[in-house]
């Protein structure tokens, strides 16, 4: 069975052990890529990252954007959302369906 | 039941002259307002650090260090405080809480086959490490009485409801009739009122979490713990009614001024942060009294409880302050101080 897990500082992702997702807290953005890294080849099909660590590590997650698996999703931190993941979701509409049709009007 | 003993307080002068010594160590309110106004979490650590806390060397690399140099504390105000108290059960009350944590820890991690090292906490009166052991080997003989009895239900009711909740119900009952227990058999007010008040303090806790959810009184009485000042029928008899019965029927108890604040907070937010930092404040005043006592067990618990209500506001600033929440919400948050 695949899993889930979440990557950030542990504030703010502590909360999702609740959730039966496994959680990797990281002080550092070399410690996050690292962590990506190891549980990328592992049982994860989805990555939750939080934003503060997304935006230190852009290649890292780029390398991982066109397998299959895992899907790195960037989320808010505690500190408020960056628009990271957002975007992502823009650009992953215009890729998928050729416009922006979600955000056109922004 | 045998007779209880008498502490000799003689056996303390040495104690105490060393309690009252580092003392003066902790960290008073001026201390604990720098941390909060410091700028950074990196410069509320070295404050603690100024005042102690650590190793000594001064290389700590990060300021998420912070966790394990708590902990460190922790473990330093225990061992001190086991080199001096003659009788080391006294000592050993207040770890009872960590030991039947780590009960739970290692039977729930059993049950779902996880596990459960990360979880453990030190120090406690038994070893986690020969807690796990017993445990494994179901073999609980040298475990005190009332925790192997407790363990031995646990075990015995989850085969038969498969309930994880009832791991929590039966030892945390056990946590506090162990820690009754062993103030039955000292012949020593403050230990007594001490922890009847933190029986008294748990249960009002439990009264409104029940309520918060919507849980039937059955349940309730389920969970109280049995030995407060305060009967458990008290709870029982106004709950079904609104909150403000319970706090006029202990209007004239002790409580009283607590609970009027307290809940007033908890009706308008539904939140117990107030009321529970109003019961540490509470056991902090209480334990305020041990300063005036000469010689005798109760400066020890006097530091005891003052230094961990320490490491507890410490931890508050240093998360406050490495999430950047704001100052005035880390301070109101902040448990009084002992000095």
């Amino acid at each position: 069975m695949y899993k889930i897990g979440v990557v950030g500082d542990k504030d703010s992702i502590l909360g999702f052990k609740a959730l039966g997702m496994s959680v990797f807290p990281v002080t550092s953005a070399i410690e996050a890529q690292e962590t990506i890294d190891k549980i990328a080849s592992m049982q994860y099909a989805v990555i939750y990252i939080t934003e503060q660590f997304a935006k230190d590590i852009v290649s890292t997650i780029e390398k991982y954007k066109d397998q299959r698996l895992p899907a790195i999703i960037p989320i808010p931190s505690n500190q408020g959302p960056l628009g990271i993941g957002m975007m992502n979701v823009k650009k992953s509409v215009e890729r998928a369906v050729g416009a922006d049709i979600l955000f056109k009007d922004e | 039941m045998p007779k209880p003993k008498k502490i000799d307080e003689t056996k303390y002068v040495y104690a105490v002259s060393r309690i009252r010594a580092i003392e003066k160590r902790l960290l008073d309110k001026i201390k604990l307002d720098r941390m909060v106004e410091a700028k950074s979490a990196d410069e509320s650590l070295r404050v603690l650090l100024e005042a102690g806390y650590g190793s000594g060397d001064s290389d700590v690399k990060s300021v998420f260090e912070y966790e394990s140099i708590l902990k460190e504390e922790h473990n330093k105000v225990y061992s001190l405080l086991n080199e001096l108290a003659p009788e080391k059960d006294i000592i050993n009350m207040f770890l009872l809480a960590n030991d039947y944590h780590n009960i739970k820890v290692i039977l729930k991690a059993e049950f779902s086959n996880q596990d459960e090292t990360s979880l453990l906490i030190e120090p406690g009166s038994v070893p986690a490490n020969e807690l796990k052991l017993m445990i494994k080997d179901r073999n609980m003989s040298k475990m005190p009485p009332i925790m192997k009895k407790a363990v031995e239900e646990a075990i015995d009711t989850y085969s038969r409801t498969n309930d994880p909740q009832v791991i929590d119900l039966i030892l945390d009952k056990a946590n506090y009739a162990h820690m009754k227990s062993i103030s039955a058999s000292l012949d020593n007010k403050f230990v007594n009122e001490l922890i009847v008040t933190l029986i008294d303090l748990r249960n009002i806790n439990i009264f409104l979490r029940v309520k918060n959810l919507k849980k039937s009184w059955d349940f309730l009485q389920k969970v109280l713990i049995p030995g407060g000042y305060i009967d458990t029928k008290v709870f029982i008899q106004n709950f079904d009614t609104p909150i403000e019965n319970l706090v006029e029927a202990l209007r004239f108890t002790k409580y009283g001024p607590l609970l009027e604040d307290g809940i007033e907070s908890f009706r308008s937010t539904g939140s117990l942060t107030k009321f529970e930092k109003l019961s540490d404040n509470f056991i902090t005043s209480y334990v305020k009294k041990s300063k005036l006592i000469t010689f005798g067990i109760e400066p020890l618990i006097g530091y005891l409880m003052a230094k961990e209500t320490e490491i507890k506001n410490a931890r508050i600033i240093m998360v406050g302050k490495i999430n950047n929440i704001s100052n005035d919400v880390i301070r109101e948050r902040l448990r009084e101080s002992y000095v």
